[in-house]
């Protein structure tokens, strides 16, 4: 829990003997093209162009489009047209130009997927109840911790950058958070799987995290990082989930039917990607927004890596592991 | 028979005291020289402080002859003639206007102008609650040829406006022209646009790095117990380095030497209470403790909330303290020993937890503990090796540490099992430094004085230290985290040369050096240092000053407040050493008598390998080193300050106006481009009065008013990507040059009133009294109102609809505070 619950009574009777008073700065608000793309090893190159607008201008706050902006894509200094599959190592250049708000550019190379292996886990069962219906299998939930590693190879010559994301699938595939695959009815077989609470247990996942904001702000992990800790070495990667649950009603014993587990994807981002994330995190901080607002530290502006300061330029490539903890069900199953 | 004991025991002190003066012989020679040039060869003879009010000896010149005399005895011959009688207690010989007497002719062997006193100034000294007026005779304005320098009693410290009821020496120092508050109603400051981290704040010469309590709204010093304090913005002696802008070394008291004396303060948010006394006949101490009660305050209203509610308790907890201690004693009249003692810290502790722990369900408690301040320790002994030569050697400590941490444990209680979850973390960061030092002064002839001496320092800088323990019911797991210590080895070695060349040329020549030894490199500075002044007639100086500093040590913060998370970092990697060049010029002028006295000061500063953040310095994470959050570049400052003060009567006081400029530039901010600093103040104008309304009762009022303080405005907005983002990014705020926009004109007006009684002084303030809401900050927010639109003929839908504005976030309003003083 934040701090900030606790001190908001005192910054609210500062906020209570302050004003506030409507103002024009009369400062020069040029807009300016913004460019943002994610550009992803082996997909079309998708472009967002749009322009900044005033935080005063109501019409911008709906509509910021950009109608008349011409874009160009150069893939290691050679035009390309928008079918182009980009990929990785190539260094892509976005162009756009427009009559009514200029030119913008920016650069960014597609960085080699991470190369993974020596991929282990272990798990430890906290809760079990199981229990045979004669005639209708057997129901059981398994409450449980997984940790998992991963040796991550890293090149010293380069700064690499990575995010992670995982997500569960079970024997009729992959889980999402909003679409759960859809179960039997009562009484018939069901297994599912939740896949519990992300453990950072390793250090590059606090990179990001600033002693202070940790304090007032309780912010944890973040699922990218850099390569600095290890730079040039192999890196065992360890991270878990806790409180896991698996639930399982009507099993008659098909081994199949436990298929389940997590798919870790591990992305290599540009830095430009990891400057983005880093700036999201750090801008919801204590320090850039609350001592910000009351004029007790500099306002931040946004990261941007395009030439007008207005949008982002990224790239990823990304290897996919498959963590099947089927041996281990049918193991906590059949004791 | 026990009111004889007393008058015997009374007259073996007086005796005593009588044979303890007259045993000391003392070689004065000096012809037509200033009073105050006198008044320190004979405080180099025998220790003592000659205790004045200023106005007492302007424009006194003296002619003595006396070789191997008693002190009193030089004394008499000094003041016969005068109206001016002097009283010689303990270490003080303390001067005043006699009340009677008219002065009477000159003898052949004194000629002296004997100043025109005030009858105020016998009043004044007649009230004062202690010794407050104080020698420091060499920074006098006419006697000295340092230029931006000024030495603030106790008195003049007390008599400035406070904020909730506690004096403040650096808010006293801010009302002098040339230096500004870092925030409204805040204790950091900027002296010629400098940054808040270049000032060297000391205590009896030993730096402090935490100089700040309660986020900055107070100073760490305890007003109440501090005889003077000396200030240099422009000329700084050669003794004192590593800051950039300027130097502010306070002096405690000297004990008392006959009975145990003292004060006690209660204001509405802390108090103090300090006393000093003899231990035995060689031995004076001095305590003074001083602390806040906003927890003791928040006692009753924490039950209140606490009782309402049923299932919490919360826990709100701040207080800053700091103590004071200094034994003196003296071995003989050629050794005396001291001991001195700091200790402050700001400690906060915040947090809330369930009442009951239930038989079945969840049980929830948090706790929050930030801790950060000083310690300081010092011993030393000083030796008179002969008339003209004395020495001082000591060993401190200085050291700053600040820890946070936070508890919580979560407990699910379930019939069959109970599940914990316990978190704890502490960070802690720290800085010790061990000190031996060496200071001689020594006078080869009547008209200079020289100084020179040395030191050693072993910095130990602690950047980050983080212990974790997660506990997952009868798992746990701890981590420590830690960042390599640094330690660095400094080296210092100073000369400075006073030598008045004529009776209308003043000089003062001064270098200091130094070598700091950190990652296996040295670094090294060389400081020169000039003062000059001429007087071309009487009772004006005109004067010029050159100084370079160097520094080592840099404050990273990132909030404009004094907090927990502030660092400091040595000079390492590629970064250089910061150093500025200060060139001064100036004059002095008073009116005969000095009543009134105008100040003009000009100066050029400039300032190279400062450090800033860099751009977007955010995105790179704090375990990263400095180097690739920080960008060293240069700064400029310039300006004039002109001051008219009153000096005597009842109503004294100052005006002053200083036109400014100050920029910054650097490779990696603002795209390199110059840009002016935050607290760039075109025009600044501070009006100082102090009216003594009666003998019981005065009034001062300190209006200030400056050009606003440079802010980063950045009114336009781009739409965030929508890639996965840890975040939840919208609107994003597009990167506008950095302090683009002036806040508009502050001004506000502080008051207070003293009203003394038998027993001390009641202390009434009101802080901005006008409750003027200057704007502190630019706030981006919504503006709600009705919206018409005609859709028909004389048919109209009407709409509640927001609005996006930029508001000027105005803050501060008008705070008054009451506080009694005791002096006993």
């Amino acid at each position: 829990m934040a701090i900030l619950k606790k001190l908001s009574p005192l910054l609210l009777s500062i906020l209570l003997t302050g004003c506030y008073e409507d103002f024009d700065p009369r400062i020069d608000t040029t807009p300016v093209l913004c460019l943002n793309s994610l550009i992803t090893a082996g997909s079309p190159i998708d472009v967002k162009v749009t322009r900044s607008w005033t935080y005063t201008d109501k019409n911008g706050e709906h509509d910021h489009s950009v109608t008349d902006a011409t874009v160009s894509i150069y893939a290691n200094g050679i035009p390309v047209d928008s079918g182009y599959l980009p990929e990785e190592g190539d260094r892509i250049r976005i162009h756009a130009v427009s009559p009514s708000y200029g030119e913008a550019d920016a650069e960014v190379s597609i960085p080699v997927a991470p190369e993974i292996s020596d991929i282990d886990f272990s798990t430890t069962v906290t809760h079990l109840w199981m229990e045979d219906y004669q005639g209708w299998g057997r129901n059981a939930d398994i409450w449980f911790n997984i940790r998992i590693s991963m040796d991550l190879a890293d090149v010293r010559e380069t700064d690499d950058y990575h995010r992670l994301t995982y997500t569960t699938f079970n024997h009729q595939g992959i889980m999402t958070d909003d679409e759960e695959p859809e179960l039997p009815s009562s009484g018939a077989f069901k297994a599912n799987l939740s896949g519990g609470n992300f453990d950072a247990l390793d250090p590059v996942f606090y990179e990001q995290v600033d002693p202070f904001e940790e304090m007032m702000y309780g912010s944890d992990y973040c699922t990218f990082f850099s390569d600095r800790l290890y730079n040039g070495e192999k890196k065992p990667l360890f991270f878990g989930f806790s409180n896991c649950f698996f639930s399982l009603s009507g099993w008659h014993g098909d081994q199949d039917d436990l298929e389940c587990g997590w798919e870790v994807t591990l992305y290599s981002i540009s830095k430009s990607y990891y400057d983005w994330l880093a700036y999201t995190v750090q801008s919801e901080g204590i320090i850039f927004n609350d001592f910000s607002s009351f004029g007790m530290a500099d306002p931040i502006w946004g990261y941007s890596n395009v030439s007008t300061g207005a949008g982002v330029v990224a790239a990823q490539s990304s290897r996919t592991v498959t963590i099947d903890i089927k041996d281990f069900l049918l193991h906590t199953l059949n004791p | 028979m026990m009111k004889q004991t007393k008058r015997y025991a009374l007259l073996s002190v007086l005796i005593t005291l009588s044979l303890a003066v007259m045993a000391q012989d003392i070689t004065v020679k000096a012809k037509d020289r200033p009073a105050a040039e006198v008044f320190r060869s004979i405080m180099q003879q025998t220790d003592r402080n000659f205790v004045y009010s200023s106005e007492l000896l302007k424009d006194m010149r003296i002619t003595v002859d006396a070789k191997k005399k008693p002190l009193k005895k030089v004394l008499d011959e000094i003041f016969r003639g005068t109206d001016i009688e002097y009283k010689i207690k303990g270490k003080n010989v303390v001067l005043k206007k006699k009340k009677t007497e008219k002065p009477k002719s000159t003898s052949s062997a004194q000629k002296m102008v004997t100043p025109r006193l005030q009858l105020s100034d016998s009043v004044r000294i007649a009230m004062l609650p202690a010794v407050d007026v104080v020698s420091q005779p060499e920074n006098h304005p006419l006697e000295t040829a340092k230029l931006g320098v000024n030495t603030l009693s106790g008195t003049t410290i007390g008599s400035t406006p406070t904020v909730l009821g506690e004096p403040d020496l650096v808010k006293a120092i801010q009302i002098l022209p040339g230096v500004s508050e870092s925030n409204a109603g805040f204790s950091g400051m900027n002296v010629h646009g400098g940054g808040s981290d270049e000032n060297l704040y000391m205590l009896d010469n030993i730096p402090f790095y935490q100089a700040e309590h309660f986020a900055g709204l107070f100073s760490p010093f305890n007003t109440d117990i501090v005889k003077y304090a000396d200030f240099y913005k422009t000329s700084v002696p050669a003794r004192f380095d590593g800051r950039l802008s300027s130097f502010l070394d306070v002096h405690l008291k000297n004990g008392e030497q006959h009975g145990h004396h003292g004060s006690g303060r209660l204001g509405l948010t802390s108090g103090a209470f300090n006393i000093s006394g003899p231990i035995g006949e060689k031995t004076t101490y001095l305590v003074g403790l001083r602390r806040s009660w906003y927890d003791v305050l928040a006692i009753p209203i924490l039950a209140i909330v606490n009782a309402r509610n049923q299932t919490q308790k919360t826990t709100l907890r701040y207080h800053f303290m700091d103590f004071n201690a200094r034994v003196e004693h003296r071995f003989s009249d050629r050794v005396t020993g001291f001991v001195n003692a700091y200790y402050g810290d700001d400690r906060l502790k915040i947090g809330d937890q369930d009442k009951y722990e239930p038989e079945e369900g969840y049980y929830f408690k948090e706790i929050h503990d930030f801790k950060w301040g000083n310690t300081l320790a010092q011993a030393g002994a000083e030796f008179k090796f002969s008339d003209r030569l004395s020495g001082e050697f000591s060993t401190a400590y200085t050291g700053y540490f600040s820890e946070m941490g936070y508890d919580t444990l979560d407990k699910e209680i379930r019939p069959d099992a109970t599940t914990i979850s316990q978190d704890k973390m502490k960070s802690s960061n720290e800085i010790n430094t061990f000190n031996l030092r060496a200071d001689f002064s020594w006078m080869p002839q009547e008209n200079s004085q020289m100084k020179f001496g040395a030191s050693y320092a072993y910095h130990s800088f602690v950047p980050e230290r983080t212990d974790k323990e997660n506990t997952f019911n009868d798992v746990t797991v701890k981590s420590h985290e830690t960042r390599p210590s640094l330690g660095a080895n400094e080296a210092n070695a100073y000369v400075e040369y006073d030598w008045r060349i004529s009776d209308r040329i003043h000089a003062e020549l001064g270098l200091h050096s130094s070598l700091f030894h950190i990652e296996g490199k040295t670094k090294g500075g060389i400081s020169p240092r000039l003062a000059f002044s001429y007087t071309p007639v009487t009772r004006l100086a005109i004067k010029g000053a050159y100084s370079r500093t160097v520094q080592y040590v840099h404050r990273v913060d990132r909030t404009y407040i004094s907090l927990p998370c502030d660092r400091w970092i040595p000079t390492t990697g590629n970064f250089k050493p910061m150093t500025a060049d200060k060139i001064g010029i100036g004059a002095y002028w008073q009116t005969e008598g000095g009543d009134y006295a105008v100040t003009l000061e000009g100066y050029w500063k400039s300032m190279h390998n400062i450090l800033d953040f860099r751009d977007e310095y955010y995105v790179r994470p704090q375990s990263w080193s400095w180097s690739e959050r920080l960008t060293a570049g240069k700064g400029t400052a310039k300006g004039i300050d002109l001051m008219i003060e009153k000096k005597t009567g009842k109503l004294t006081g100052h005006i002053s106006y200083s036109l400014a400029w100050a920029d910054r530039k650097f490779a990696d901010r603002n795209g390199g481009h110059k840009y002016p600093a935050r607290f760039d103040h075109r025009h600044t104008i501070k009006v100082f009065a102090n009216w003594d309304i009666s003998p019981k009762v005065s009034l001062n009022a300190l209006w200030t008013g400056h050009s606003g303080n440079r802010y980063t405005l950045l009114p336009q907005r781009w739409d965030a990507p929508d890639f996965p983002s840890q975040g939840y990014p919208y609107e994003i705020s597009l990167k506008a040059p950095v302090n683009n926009y002036q806040l508009p004109f502050y001004h506000r007006l502080d008051l207070s009133l003293m009203v003394k009684n038998k027993r001390g002084y009641w202390t009434f303030s009101l802080y901005n009294a006008y409750c003027h809401m200057n704007t502190i900050a630019i706030q981006t927010g919504d503006k709600y109102d009705y919206e018409y639109t005609q859709v028909g003929d004389n048919v109209w839908t009407v709409d509640w609809v927001s609005k996006p504005v930029f508001q000027k976030m105005k803050l501060i309003p008008v705070i008054p505070s009451i506080s009694y003083t005791w002096l006993f």
